[in-house]
């Protein structure tokens, strides 16, 4: 079921560092926002040229300021846009559409430890889930890693909440994140949580594969950006429509674009909500979540629209 | 508009509950058609039609004196109906907010919530309750926050933590179930403590449904009903006290079938919560006896119906099977064998 | 009331080690010579400790010998004994680790309730029930748990209760549900038959 979404402005832009910004939204009616969980994100609607994009960002603040949110976005190069966006045209009373809070990462209360490792800009949910252990008076400890001190974005805050706890990293002068000493030796009941890029996750799994860790132990955040490609045809079986898949919208951004319902969720591969069943491939399916089996995925049945697409002529759906 | 309560009522003893007819009206009558199978049965939950126990997020009726008295009776007798594992201490405080702030804002002739940063007071006239705390601080509230506020709720209660994709009931207020144990089931996973239930399983709604239960958000609750029957209106039927209500099933004749045999409706309500991303399952308990029911002619019939149509299992599991033959037998009177409609509305 | 294997009933497939984990604690209580020989033929990566409980410590014992080379052995002659040398063997532990728990369904759930307190989750907990299928039986009317239950139907050590023995199963407690069996109609109950053996 497609939630309603919340109209908010831009109430306050803050340079983090080179190409990182904070910006905080109120909502447009001046009432309160709900209250959330530390690790729960918003999909902000980015209106891109004609196009409509999705992109997901942590809630970074203190879910108790129910008066205002905060979001860090780091200008990517190379992106479809959205950050590029944000970073040109979000200014104090830019009017933005963003969904109710979703937690695809949330914490392990029964957890007797908890180790948040976070790489560049992936401190914005990391910061939300020290302030909540700090708050919850939890045994946890904090590590950031940048590159370079001009991107230690929000390393003070963090700092603020649990002086003792908190470990920074430069990886420019000191070397990236060494997970094999970080997990070595941790006690039964350890939970960690890492949000960065892919090679920092990957790394923590691999040793903490290595170590023995149990993978259920391991949690991990990344917000897959919907890969570009060749456009391609896509026929909905159920109504008949025919339409064509640009090069820079997803699979799912265009079948909301052409006013069709279908249901969405975390809009980056995780969560399984987008699936649609796929009747006909004229090509290849290119399969970039993380949610379908290998078996799902090799047996051409089913795609996670949000971030995948077809190399090839048309894609039918049934729906 | 104020609901008048019914004062001298009870669910035990002399089981004196009776429904007005304004309740019967009311009654979340269950079956759709002339047979009965589980399915994901899942719907939005909001705002539905006036005047119905879907109307509002937490519905309160005139039993409401009479059930939390009978809450506060079973649990002056056994303390355990109400646990919650050390864990879930912000999800008890979610269930404050969402209880109170639905409550103050659905009935406001009846209660009302006053807010000054973390500073609330909370007043329920009917239970003659005024009660200033601070929102977070265990300590200015007579008992744990999540039993303050469920013994001033009708319905039982179970706060299910989400983790490992799973869910885990563990923490719960249970005085008015359909036999089960919280003390026994606390801790359980989904699929464990739905274990007994027969036949669901092989038809895969469990899994359908966790899966979707996953995935519920703030702000978009859902609803589904569930039903089973019960001898003598009686909300304490759980496990721990049937050596009191058991014999009760042997007891049915069929000059008493008709007031004493009650078609059992629960409502069933889940929240995500916010704070701590939990979910709140509620279990609102409705009881009519058949002749109450039989006031609605569709509704003797089609009961009459299902039941004829039961599947063995599903009778043993509900509990039914003792006196199944005398409530078919009472309510055959009722069935004139004429092509009921669809849906459960009244004709 | 027959039921088929419940959902919450656990089962006890054949113990295998779990090759990804590199402390592996064996906690056994109760004698399977097939079992450990298998066990020991293949050992896994890492470090194995194994703890039995042994009444008569000069008696020979299928998890004394044959053990892998640098294999740690312990040995308690008490359960509750061994089981408090778990617990602080697991302290010590660390995300490696992996607790196989071999023996009576009580004794199992017994190890693994403290593995859980401890912190540890399903995927690092393995369980293989040998000698009997007597079960822990928890009384959901004076919450007393009787132990050894071969019987459909037993009398409850706590309140003197006919239980009936569910399949319902608590990982928790560790225990099934009983309930009073002739609630309904006093004295009417099923035949006593010995299915738990």
């Amino acid at each position: 079921m497609k939630a309603a979404p919340l109209a908010v402005v831009v109430r306050a832009v803050r340079e983090l560092g080179p190409e990182i910004r904070e910006f905080t939204l109120a909502p447009a009616d001046g009432g309160r926002f709900p209250t959330y969980s530390a690790g729960s994100h918003v999909v902000v609607s980015l209106p891109i040229g004609e196009r409509v994009h999705r992109n997901a960002y942590s809630l970074l603040g203190d879910p108790a300021a129910t008066d205002e949110w905060r979001i860090a976005v780091r200008r990517q190069s190379g992106s479809r846009g959205g950050s590029q966006w944000l970073h040109q045209h979000a200014r104090p009373g830019l009017a933005l559409e963003i969904s109710w809070p979703v937690n695809l990462f949330s914490l392990v209360r029964t957890a007797r430890h908890q180790i948040l490792v976070a790489g560049g800009i992936g401190i914005t949910p990391i910061l939300g889930q020290a302030r909540e252990l700090a708050r919850l008076g939890a045994s946890f400890e904090a590590h950031y890693a940048y590159r370079g001190a001009a991107n230690a974005a929000f390393a003070d805050e963090l700092q603020a909440l649990a002086p003792s706890r908190v470990y920074l990293r430069d990886s420019e002068r000191d070397g990236h994140l060494d997970f094999g000493a970080l997990l070595a030796r941790r006690p039964l009941g350890t939970h960690v949580y890492v949000c960065g890029p892919q090679s920092m996750v990957d790394a923590a799994k691999i040793a903490a594969a290595r170590l023995g860790w149990p993978p259920g132990h391991i949690h991990s955040e990344q917000f897959l950006a919907p890969a570009g490609g060749e456009p391609f045809e896509v026929e909905m079986r159920a109504s008949g429509r025919r339409f064509t898949v640009p090069r820079d919208l997803s699979l799912l951004e265009a079948i909301e674009a052409q006013g069709i319902d279908t249901p969405s969720l975390c809009r980056g591969g995780a969560c399984g909500q987008c699936e649609l069943e796929v009747l006909e491939a004229d090509g290849t399916l290119h399969h970039h979540d993380v949610y379908l089996s290998d078996a799902e995925r090799a047996s051409g049945r089913k795609i996670m629209p949000c971030v995948s697409r077809l190399e090839g002529r048309c894609l039918v759906l049934n729906h | 508009m104020a609901i008048a309560f019914k004062t001298q009522e009870s669910f035990r003893g002399d089981y004196s509950f009776r429904n007005s007819p304004e309740a019967v009206q009311r009654f979340p009558f269950p079956f759709h058609q002339d047979s009965y199978m589980y399915s994901v049965n899942m719907e939005p939950h909001g705002s539905g039609p006036v005047g119905s126990v879907f109307e509002h997020a937490f519905d309160i009726d005139e039993h409401y004196l009479a059930e939390i008295e009978d809450r506060r009776i079973t649990l002056a007798r056994d303390p355990q109906r109400c646990q919650s594992l050390p864990h879930m201490i912000d999800a008890e405080w979610d269930v404050v907010e969402l209880l109170m702030t639905s409550l103050a804002q659905d009935y406001p002739e009846h209660f009302m919530l006053l807010r000054d940063g973390s500073h609330w007071t909370w007043i329920n006239r009917p239970l003659n309750l005024r009660q200033s705390f601070i929102f977070g601080d265990a300590a200015t509230l007579p008992c744990g926050p999540f039993e303050y506020i469920t013994r001033q709720a009708q319905g039982d209660f179970v706060v299910m933590d989400q983790r490992d994709n799973n869910l885990f009931a563990d923490c719960g207020m249970v005085t008015s179930q359909a036999d089960w144990s919280l003390s026994f089931d606390l801790g359980m996973s989904f699929m464990e403590w739905h274990a007994p239930v027969p036949l669901a399983h092989e038809l895969g709604i469990f899994e359908r449904a966790l899966k979707y239960l996953l995935m519920l958000q703030q702000g978009h609750p859902v609803r589904r009903l569930n039903w089973t029957m019960t001898v003598n209106p009686r909300l304490d039927t759980a496990p721990e006290t049937y050596p009191e209500w058991g014999s009760d099933r042997a007891s049915v004749t069929p000059q008493t079938a008709g007031d004493k045999v009650h078609l059992r409706v629960e409502l069933q309500t889940l929240f995500r919560l916010p704070r701590s991303n939990a979910m709140l399952f509620g279990i609102r308990c409705y009881l009519a006896s058949l002749a109450e029911l039989a006031t609605q002619p569709k509704w003797a019939a089609r009961l009459h119906r299902v039941l004829n149509t039961l599947p063995p299992q599903l009778a043993e599991y509900k509990g039914l099977v003792r006196y199944q033959p005398l409530a078919r037998q009472w309510l055959a009177a009722h069935d004139d064998g004429r092509e009921l409609s669809l849906g459960t509305q009244p004709d | 009331m027959l039921t088929p294997r419940l959902k919450s009933q656990p089962c006890y497939p054949p113990m295998e080690w779990d090759r990804s984990g590199r402390q592996h604690l064996l906690f056994a209580a109760g004698e399977d010579a097939v079992l450990a020989r298998r066990l020991f033929e293949w050992p896994p990566l890492g470090t194995l400790t194994v703890l039995s409980v042994q009444e008569n410590p000069d008696a020979p014992s299928c998890w004394r010998s044959g053990l892998p080379p640098g294999a740690q052995q312990r040995v308690a002659r008490r359960r509750d004994a061994a089981l408090q040398q778990l617990h602080d063997l697991l302290e010590q532990a660390d995300m490696g680790a992996r607790l196989y728990a071999v023996g009576d369904e009580d004794s199992i759930w017994q190890a693994l309730r403290i593995a859980e307190r401890v912190g540890m989750g399903a995927e690092a907990l393995r369980r293989h029930r040998i000698a009997t299928q007597a079960r822990p039986v928890y009384c959901v009317h004076c919450r007393h748990t009787t132990r050894g239950v071969t019987t459909n139907v037993a009398d409850c050590e706590g309140c003197g209760r006919a239980l009936f023995v569910r399949d319902h199963f608590s990982r928790r407690l560790g225990a099934y549900m009983g309930f009073q069996v002739d609630a309904e109609v006093p004295g009417e109950r099923p035949e006593v038959e010995e299915i738990y053996r």
